[in-house]
């Protein structure tokens, strides 16, 4: 698994070979007595990262996302199995691998409220054994990189979740790491925040660097990623690039529905069991028409599965607000080999 | 052999101070709480026997002093500033897990023993300089400020530093308390009051029972007390001078390495189970 459409002159940044991962926790059920939990959180993971690539790790929460950077960036030690970063084993070597990594994780959580950006940036770096007057020139160049001058200076607890993300990014690039790991890196971010920081992202790796990410934002990882992985209940269901990805679906088709009423549930149930019909998933959004259900078909003809779409919706009272067939996005492909939606 | 990065110490020193003094609050009340835990115990000597003096003739039976506010102001501080310098690196620990910056550290290539060397040293010299401005404060309200001036002061001083030494490893156990139960505030409450009642701070440790003496002496709070009570007021030794020191400097080896140890394996382990950023 991994590599897939990559040559073997490539070099291998990060190399995960069947991990496993089991959490386990007691749960006190009386005063003497405890019930012991298991969940698997990593089923035999296995991939692997080349130089120089954005590479995307896509999948809802719960799928090991956060278990496998974990265990990646030496937070966590996995069960079994082996991986190796910058050519470091994770768990033997782990002080090399993390002199080597920049580190966005739980994205705002992760600061010192009660101190100012630079002064967080500054408290990172030293940890990072930087010497003080190259650390100072790098912050700056950062902050102008990031153009985060207008707060940097200030209380981070004044901060806006927004700006707060964008430090918390800053403070992955202070080590100037050739592998950065970055975990929903534009979660809390305006759209217009997004975009810049996707435009960051890609003049990082056209700075040489490599980058790990996790979203679940579909049209971000078509975007930016040169190979996406979907893991879905600790395991990897597909990887490669966005592209190769669309074309395993040939030959279906989506249907993109937006409504709204009740019974959906139901109608979902009936077009899950329709012929031609591959994959269907309902997600819920909130908008100021009130509470939208959109529809999702994967399918092998649309314009056979519309008239019985708009059928259902108008025995049952429901509210089409569009409706369009489409080419099969990377939303698709997830869902194919989920069965579920992102998000 | 592990190589110590002074500037992280430093780092982490530094940060931690700046976060200190943008809470106020804490800081007056360090300051203050040595006066305030002074004057509980001298208001209802007065209430008892109605005035300072007759406590003080009553008082000296027990304790061989008739300074009875100066002998309760040096317990006061000495337990109050102990008491936080104990709890504060479970309690820094636990802020971390929180926000969510312990994970963070754990993340930079900087050695543990840096974090904590870095964590531990703020908490020695803010513990020092609460000391100081406690007892300054504690002794120019109650009037007993001369006492404090003088160069005996500075050997008392002393004694309250090296105590702190076998505290911190204390506060290491502590910290892996935190890291593996996460909420060991109930043992944090439990252990405070018994250290309240057992180390003397408000009377000489003679009136209680043989086995609780005993019990106490294990608490390097007890010998602490006692020996700046000795130096200023020239009574309390808890065995005698040599015991007392003895014992303290034993304290002070072990603890530390007891505290180390069962820390890195707490946290060895935390990392095994995935819950170091849990709390």
């Amino acid at each position: 698994m991994g590599g897939s459409n990559t040559t073997s002159s490539e070099s291998l940044v990060v190399e995960a070979r069947d991990l496993w991962k089991t959490y386990v926790s007691k749960e006190r059920v009386g005063l003497f007595k405890s019930k012991v939990r298991e969940v698997q959180a990593l089923k035999g993971v296995s991939l692997d990262v080349y130089e120089n690539e954005i590479f995307g790790l896509l999948g809802p929460n719960g799928a090991g996302k956060t278990t496998l950077i974990k265990i990646l960036t030496t937070l966590l030690i996995p069960d079994r199995g082996y991986a190796k970063v910058l050519g470091f084993d994770i768990v033997k070597q782990s002080n090399d691998v993390r002199k080597r990594l920049g580190v966005m994780l739980m994205g705002e959580r992760a600061l010192y409220w009660k101190l100012t950006g630079r002064e967080n940036l500054e408290f990172f770096g030293a940890l990072y054994h930087i010497p003080r007057e190259i650390l100072s020139k790098r912050i700056q160049e950062i902050i102008d990189f990031l153009g985060i001058q207008d707060f940097v200076d200030r209380l981070v607890e004044t901060y806006s979740s927004g700006q707060r993300v964008l430090l918390a990014f800053a403070k992955a690039l202070v080590n100037d790491a050739p592998l950065l790991f970055l975990d929903e890196p534009t979660v809390a971010l305006d759209p217009a925040r997004s975009i810049e920081i996707r435009r960051k992202i890609k003049q990082l790796k056209g700075e040489g660097k490599t980058i790990f990410l996790t979203t679940h934002i579909m049209t971000e990882a078509e975007e930016l990623c040169d190979r996406v992985a979907i893991i879905d209940s600790g395991k990897i269901v597909a990887i490669g690039k966005p592209e190769e990805l669309k074309r395993t679906l040939r030959g279906l088709s989506a249907l993109e529905v937006e409504m709204s009423g009740n019974n959906l549930e139901y109608i979902l149930s009936q077009l899950k069991a329709l012929e031609g019909v591959s994959r269907a998933a309902i997600t819920y959004e909130t908008t100021e028409r009130g509470i939208i259900a959109k529809l999702r078909v994967l399918c092998d003809s649309p314009r056979d599965i519309l008239p019985i779409v708009v059928d259902a919706a108008l025995q049952n009272d429901l509210k089409i607000w569009y409706i369009k067939p489409t080419e099969p996005t990377l939303e698709d492909v997830f869902l194919y080999y989920t069965g579920k939606p992102l998000g | 052999m592990i190589y110590v990065d002074f500037s992280v110490v430093k780092a982490i020193l530094k940060a931690r101070y700046k976060i200190y003094i943008r809470y106020p609050g804490w800081m007056i009340l360090n300051f203050t709480l040595p006066t305030f835990l002074t004057a509980m115990p001298l208001f209802l000597a007065i209430g008892i026997t109605r005035s300072i003096e007759a406590a003080n003739v009553i008082f000296s039976r027990y304790a061989g002093t008739t300074n009875f506010t100066f002998y309760i102001l040096l317990g006061s501080v000495i337990w109050s500033i102990s008491n936080s310098l104990l709890w504060d690196f479970g309690m820094w620990l636990y802020d971390e897990m929180e926000m969510g910056t312990l994970e963070q550290l754990f993340l930079t290539p900087s050695h543990s023993l840096e974090l904590l060397l870095g964590s531990i040293l703020y908490t020695l010299v803010i513990s020092l300089i609460n000391s100081i401005a406690g007892i300054l404060i504690a002794a120019a309200i109650l009037g007993c400020l001369h006492l404090v001036l003088n160069l005996k002061f500075l050997l008392a001083l002393g004694v309250i530093a090296f105590g702190f030494i076998p505290l911190l490893g204390m506060s290491l156990v502590f910290g892996a308390l935190v890291l593996r139960v996460k909420e060991p505030w109930a043992f944090f409450n439990f252990l405070s009051a018994l250290l309240l009642y057992t180390s003397g701070t408000f009377y000489p440790i003679t009136v209680l029972p043989i086995t609780i003496r005993l019990l106490a002496a294990l608490f390097p709070v007890t010998i602490q007390i006692a020996e700046t009570r000795t130096i200023m007021l020239n009574v309390g030794y808890l065995f005698g001078p040599d015991i007392d020191f003895l014992l303290l400097t034993t304290y002070a080896l072990v603890w530390p390495i007891f505290g180390l140890a069962m820390f890195e394996r707490v946290r060895n382990e935390a990392q095994r189970r995935g819950s170091i950023g849990a709390y």
